[in-house]
């Protein structure tokens, strides 16, 4: 299903970086996709389940959240964080600035697990172990 | 158990100087007052890793080592990188930003802070078109009008709606009832849920709202049904009362700043504040996010004329947001070494800078196990200001506050552990 993605702070968000970026709840808060109930109809998913996230930028795996702040139509919400950020658009425009919001994603339902925060970094090759 | 009173919270820019600390063995075990994310960053949270000595990585793992090896294995790195990037600073206090700026300058690095990542865009805008901005003090006793655009304080600045829109003021005695809320989201928000008027636009659509309300402002009608996806007849709603407000105050986050349009999004915003000065006075504040993010800002503009992106390369400061940013530095695999302090670039970086950042050596000093630290090949722990050190912080409207040490630290400080990097690149240098 083709959404834009928009990405930013949660206050469950905002407690997780600060109890601890290792800890489960920075997994729970951070790596989940705020959808509106019809949206997750539409997708065929509940509460819980996983997606995948998909971009011209990159991919990521998060679980499906029923949201409480309604979304426009067209607009699922990924907390901001290393998840989110495998698929925003990094390009600056010259501004200094990545573009973190409104990003064009295809969402599908997927069995693939979501990644915890320092398997996530290995994707990026720094360390083999 | 022991009470200490008046602490200045390091979370976010609010910057919260009301919390009670309950300290116990020389340890917080207890907060009064703190939000929900400003408690949890005072209290340690059972199973989360907290450095205590600098390791450096060997083959792929964790060894402990001294600060004076730490030390002198980041000077080497920094003093032998021919583009070292240092960037981070919005965690800590003014006087180690400072001890920072000497250390870019040492090593003709490029400086730059978490503003590049957030509000960046608001800074190059307020140097186009100016900086109306007012205090906190004058928010709550005066403002009638508040305006959230693209921000959601009730999730990232938790108490800021409690401090400056609920609360009762000099001439604004019920609080509340006394003010207009009105808040710009796409999103139906916790803190769009509480306004007077939420005016939800199409996203990457603000600046045609601000122009729509500016045309408005300055007498023109408005020849569409809708712009922006807001009916004409709530424009002008929303304009009317703007105009009428005796004090009006625009809070701004990063719905704007990062949406399509960037800083030219601010530059209208600005505008847009000072045209509504012909009619009362209204003012602007940008919602910061780190605790001392502006305490950076401020100290890099006093000691290189620059707020972010410094370039010391050339031996005197350049300034090229786009070309001297962390992410330009990173994504251009410009930087060839990285020094990171006081933030987590690896959680809040996009993919692409990550992967430079993977080629690249990287120091980090940082108290915590981050996203930042998986990709770290030295961490160098400090303690942690307002909590085990003290220093300056400077709130999101620029008005400069002393943190306090609540409790005692066996480790180096940001500002001790910088000054001995300096000394020690400044001994390599010399024996060149």
């Amino acid at each position: 299903m083709k959404v834009i993605l928009n990405t930013g702070r949660t206050i469950w968000q905002g407690q997780a970086i600060e109890s601890g970026k290792d800890l489960k709840m920075y997994v729970d808060a951070a790596a989940i996709c705020h959808m509106n109930k019809d949206q997750m109809e539409e997708l065929g998913v509940n509460a819980g389940d996983n997606i995948k996230v998909l971009s011209e930028y990159g991919d990521v795996v998060v679980k499906v959240f029923q949201t409480k702040e309604t979304l426009p139509g067209e607009m699922v919400y990924i907390p901001m964080g290393p998840w989110a950020n495998r698929v925003i658009r990094p390009d600056t425009d010259s501004t200094a600035t990545p573009s973190f919001k409104n990003i064009p994603v295809d969402i599908t339902p997927t069995d693939e697990e979501v990644l915890d925060m320092p398997t996530l970094m290995k994707v990026y090759g720094k360390f083999s172990k | 158990m022991e009470i200490v009173k008046n602490v200045v919270c390091p979370f976010c820019g609010t910057l919260c100087d009301d919390i009670i600390c309950k300290v116990e063995n020389n340890e917080i075990v207890g907060t009064i007052n703190a939000c929900r994310i400003g408690h949890s960053k005072f209290v340690h949270t059972e199973g989360a890793m907290r450095y205590k000595k600098p390791m450096i990585r060997k083959d792929g793992e964790f060894m402990e080592i001294s600060y004076d090896e730490a030390i002198d294995k980041a000077a080497q790195i920094l003093a032998e990188s021919k583009r070292p990037l240092m960037y981070g600073w919005s965690c800590t206090e003014c006087e180690a930003q400072a001890v920072g700026m000497e250390l870019a300058e040492e090593t003709k690095a490029v400086i730059d802070n978490t503003a590049s990542v957030c509000h960046g865009p608001s800074v190059l805008a307020l140097q186009d078109v100016g900086y109306p901005i007012c205090t906190f003090g004058e928010v709550k006793n005066r403002a009638d009008v508040v305006v959230y655009w693209g921000c959601n304080p009730m999730h990232a600045h938790p108490r800021h709606l409690s401090r400056h829109v609920f609360a009762r003021g000099f001439f604004r005695e019920r609080g509340r009832p006394d003010r207009t809320l009105i808040v710009v989201d796409p999103r139906e928000s916790d803190t769009a849920k509480l306004a007077d008027i939420h005016l939800q636009l199409d996203f990457d659509r603000d600046y045609e709202l601000l122009d729509a309300m500016r045309a408005v402002l300055l007498g023109h009608e408005i020849h569409y049904d809708e712009v922006a996806g807001i009916p004409k007849e709530l424009i002008y709603e929303a304009v009317e009362v703007l105009k009428k407000a005796q004090f009006g105050i625009l809070f701004f986050g990063m719905g704007i700043t990062h949406s399509r349009g960037k800083h030219r999004n601010i530059d209208i915003a600005i505008m847009m504040v000072e045209d509504l000065n012909d009619y009362g006075k209204f003012t602007l504040i940008p919602m910061r996010g780190h605790y001392n993010v502006t305490g950076f800002n401020q100290v890099a503009t006093w000691q290189s004329g620059y707020p972010f992106c410094v370039d010391f390369s050339l031996g005197y400061p350049r300034y090229n947001p786009g070309e001297t940013g962390a992410n330009d530095q990173l994504q251009n695999k410009e930087a060839d070494a990285m020094m990171v302090i006081a933030s987590d670039p690896g959680a809040h970086f996009p993919q692409r800078a990550l992967e430079t950042m993977a080629e690249i050596p990287v120091i980090a000093i940082e108290p915590h196990r981050t996203p930042t630290t998986e990709m770290a090949d030295l961490i160098i722990p400090p303690a942690i200001v307002g909590m085990e050190a003290e220093g300056t912080a400077y709130r999101m409207e620029g008005v400069p506050i002393r943190m306090k040490k609540v409790v005692d630290s066996e480790l180096l400080s940001d500002r001790e552990i910088l000054e001995k990097i300096v000394e020690r690149v400044k001994e390599i240098k010399a024996s060149k």
